[in-house]
């Protein structure tokens, strides 16, 4: 019950906020961008149109999932900032103090934060995602990936495995929000705040880049179930076994390991 | 107690490793030979047919085309060249066969502008002045002042243990057929033409027109490649001719007479229309191996295409149904990488075709690293065949590099792998890697019945060498254990180093 007031709070504070409203603008603005390009790709030359971005099938799957995963990209960059600057703005601001003294607890502010904002971009996410699904169909239609006759994927799979790859981007995101939302609590300046988890972030992706501890990063697996469908989009074969237990085990230890850190934090932190 | 059992690790720790690595020279006769020209090609034959391959070495000398002949024996190779068979300057193309039964050993036949000769083989030793087979003329006009190329012309196609010859002329294949005392003459005309175009100077400038090569225009005759298979399931060679991406089959009779004209045709249009447009278009190979060992030629096609995001490769599987291919692939199997010629070859023993591809991870970003640390890192991922059927992952994948030299440009060194050896005579395939920065050579064995890890972690074999360029690897001693051979042609060294198994 408590938990829903604290959701009820943020909406009212991202609501009045602009930083939902600079998000919107910046995927429209992306949209319009890759919109141009396709529209004008015949006057590129073959490798650097989008069309070839979208390499190997052309369909509305790999046009959705291309487009999704280059929007993602920089959308991982406004997930950083919102969600590590979520409590220190409110204890530069003295506004936590006030939240707090509305008899909730702090452990329920912190669900409460980490609940609303895997929500708010998840939610994000998906209307680009069916957004793009039905532009691509209307440029590419939706059919079998198959060559001289040869079904490579069928039409079926392809959608089963677009929804699916969707959903299971909730792991790596609320993995990453929490991971953001600690280093949130753990300073009252948003500017430490922040530079502390990209700094974090850039170290673990040093990391990724060597073979045998990439497993154990959570920037390995950001965007791996997207490219693991962008991959079967493009006509490639997709084999989630091993590699998705591997992200979902990995998640969920950021994502349970960074909430109780964060909440502890909390705990015993002295409010400004 | 904890000496005890410190010091009983480090016994298991390095008898095992003892084991685990035993040195090269325990199976292999290391042998040297030398030479006085720098060699231009070098070929395996049993010349003297005694069950035992010979070295023939063909040296680069513009004075003159020289054939170094290595007579291998029971005890193996002499150091120094058994017999240097000066070829016929006219010589253009030549090739080694049975053309008669007159004489114990196989034949040099080489084709002339206008006729086919040949060296034959007695008491060990070749003859030094040619016979005349037959007067003939070709698409083969004059002769290069280089070393004449050996193009296989020579095959046993009606199966009579005495070897057919054919010739390409400009309208038509020819087949020649001898008798016993060898005496040929020509026997059948089919419809296989080669290709001519004519290519023109791209513009002139005032010095092209002092070397007249560079303002003249060009006949380019290109040939089909032919391959000698049962196409149709009828035990008896058919000839398969593949030219880009037509195919074209001449079936064998019962009187042993191929048709003039061909029986099967299928043009794969392997190139879609967009992708002829693109600059460059996508590279491709077709190959006729018989994937699945039913006794048919089946077509595998590989096509690599590089973006600058990426790239993107496809290999199409076509089995043979009964004599027939179907234009719609029976497997289509895509890739993000770029690779080539993908090789086909039974690595797990189950007489099925496996295929090895090199992949690279090929886009803007890796071209850059490429350019920077001077060194390609690939892998030879390997598909395990099942009645001509590819899983979708490989087995297994065996990682390579390659270092080049951009001021000469070419590569230098690296660590590459060879798949076609079977060094423990256990009809699986090893690993032969040749890394040149340790200057060594090892052998991993392969895993019997394995579907997953098929080569040993640790190399059972190795040894320290000087290394050459490139390795070959051929049965020469005919004990069904590959041997290994040094082929020091591209570091311009006048020798040759054998290991031959022991």
């Amino acid at each position: 019950m408590k938990i829903s007031n604290v959701l009820k709070a943020e909406y009212e504070i991202y609501r009045k906020s602009s930083l939902v409203k600079f998000i919107s603008i910046i995927t429209f603005s992306l949209s319009v961008l890759f919109g141009f390009i396709i529209f004008h790709s015949s006057s590129f030359t073959g490798s650097l149109s989008f069309l070839a971005l979208m390499k190997g099938y052309e369909n509305g799957f790999n046009f959705s999932i291309s487009l999704i995963y280059s929007i993602f990209n920089i959308l991982i960059f406004f997930m950083i900032v919102t969600a590590s600057t979520t409590v220190s703005d409110e204890a530069q601001k003295g506004t936590l103090r006030t939240i707090l003294v509305k008899r909730l607890k702090r452990r329920e502010l912190i669900f409460g934060k980490s609940i609303f904002l895997l929500i708010c971009f998840f939610t994000l996410i998906a209307i680009i995602s069916l957004l793009s699904l039905a532009v691509g169909g209307i440029l590419f239609g939706f059919s079998d990936i198959s060559e001289k006759n040869y079904i490579i994927h069928s039409n079926l799979s392809l959608f089963y495995n677009y929804f699916l790859s969707l959903f299971l981007m909730i792991f790596p995101i609320s993995a990453l929000i929490n991971l953001c939302l600690f280093f949130s609590v753990l300073f009252n300046n948003n500017l430490m705040s922040l530079i502390s988890c990209f700094g974090v972030n850039f170290i673990f992706y040093i990391f990724t880049e060597l073979d045998f501890y990439k497993y154990l990063f959570l920037t390995n697996y950001i965007l791996y179930p997207l490219k693991a469908f962008q991959k079967m989009a493009q006509g490639l074969p997709l084999v989630w076994s091993p590699q998705i237990w591997y992200m979902i085990i990995v998640t969920v230890i950021y994502l349970i390991g960074f909430l109780v850190l964060a909440v502890i934090f909390f705990r015993n932190k002295e409010i400004p | 107690m904890k000496k005890f059992v410190t010091l009983f690790i480090c016994f298991l720790f390095f008898s095992f490793n003892s084991y685990a690595q035993s040195d090269f020279l325990e199976i292999f006769e290391k042998s040297e030979m030398k030479f006085d020209d720098l060699m231009d090609d070098i070929f395996f034959e049993d010349l003297d047919n005694n069950d035992l391959k010979d070295i023939v070495i063909q040296t680069n000398t513009l004075k003159n085309k020289k054939l170094l002949i290595f007579f291998q024996n029971r005890d193996g190779f002499n150091s120094a060249p058994s017999q240097i068979l000066n070829m016929d300057e006219n010589a253009i193309i030549f090739d080694v066969g049975n053309i008669t039964n007159q004489y114990p050993g196989k034949e040099i036949v080489y084709l002339t502008s206008s006729s086919l000769r040949y060296y034959y083989l007695k008491d060990n030793f070749y003859n030094p002045e040619s016979i005349k087979l037959i007067d003939i003329s070709s698409i083969f006009l004059s002769p290069s002042p280089e070393s004449p190329v050996r193009c296989e012309f020579i095959w046993d196609l009606n199966e009579d243990k005495l070897d057919e010859l054919y010739v390409l002329k400009p309208n038509y294949l020819t087949l020649l057929s001898g008798e016993k005392n060898g005496v040929f003459k020509e026997t059948q005309k089919i419809g296989l033409n080669p290709i001519f175009s004519i290519r023109s100077p791209l513009r002139f400038s005032s010095e092209d027109l002092e070397v007249p090569e560079n303002f003249s225009q060009k006949i380019i005759t290109r040939v089909p490649v032919l391959y000698f298979e049962d196409f149709n399931g009828d035990k008896r060679k058919d000839i398969i001719s593949i030219f880009k991406d037509k195919i074209k089959v001449f079936l064998q009779n019962e009187k042993r007479e191929f048709s003039k004209e061909p029986d099967f045709e299928i043009n794969l249009d392997i190139l879609s229309e967009e992708e002829k447009k693109k600059i460059p278009p996508p590279s491709y190979s077709v190959d006729a191996i018989d994937l699945n060992n039913n006794g048919l030629i089946d077509i595998v096609v590989s096509k690599s295409q590089l973006q600058t995001m990426g790239s993107l490769s496809k290999i199409y599987i076509h089995l043979n149904k009964e004599g027939k291919i179907s234009l719609t692939p029976d497997q289509i199997l895509v890739n993000d990488s770029a690779f080539g010629h993908p090789a086909i070859l039974d690595i797990n023993g189950d007489n099925h075709k496996d295929l090895i591809i090199s992949e690279a991870k090929m886009g803007i970003f890796q071209i850059l690293k490429v350019l920077i640390t001077k060194k390609l890192t690939y892998e030879n991922a390997i598909y395990l065949g099942q009645s001509g059927k590819y899983p979708k992952l490989p087995a297994t994948k065996v990682k390579s590099k390659i270092r080049f030299d951009f001021e000469k440009l070419e590569r230098t060194e690296g660590e590459i792998a060879y798949f076609s050896g079977d060094f423990n005579k256990d009809g699986i395939k090893d690993v032969l890697k040749k890394i040149d920065e340790k200057n060594m050579l090892a052998i991993f064995l392969g895993v019997s019945g394995a579907r997953k890890k098929i080569f040993s972690k640790k190399a059972s074999y190795r040894v320290k060498a000087e290394l050459p360029s490139e390795i070959i690897i051929e049965d020469l001693n005919n004990d069904k254990v590959s041997d290994i051979i040094f082929d020091f042609r591209r570091d311009e060294k006048k020798k040759l180093v054998l290991f031959l198994s022991k």
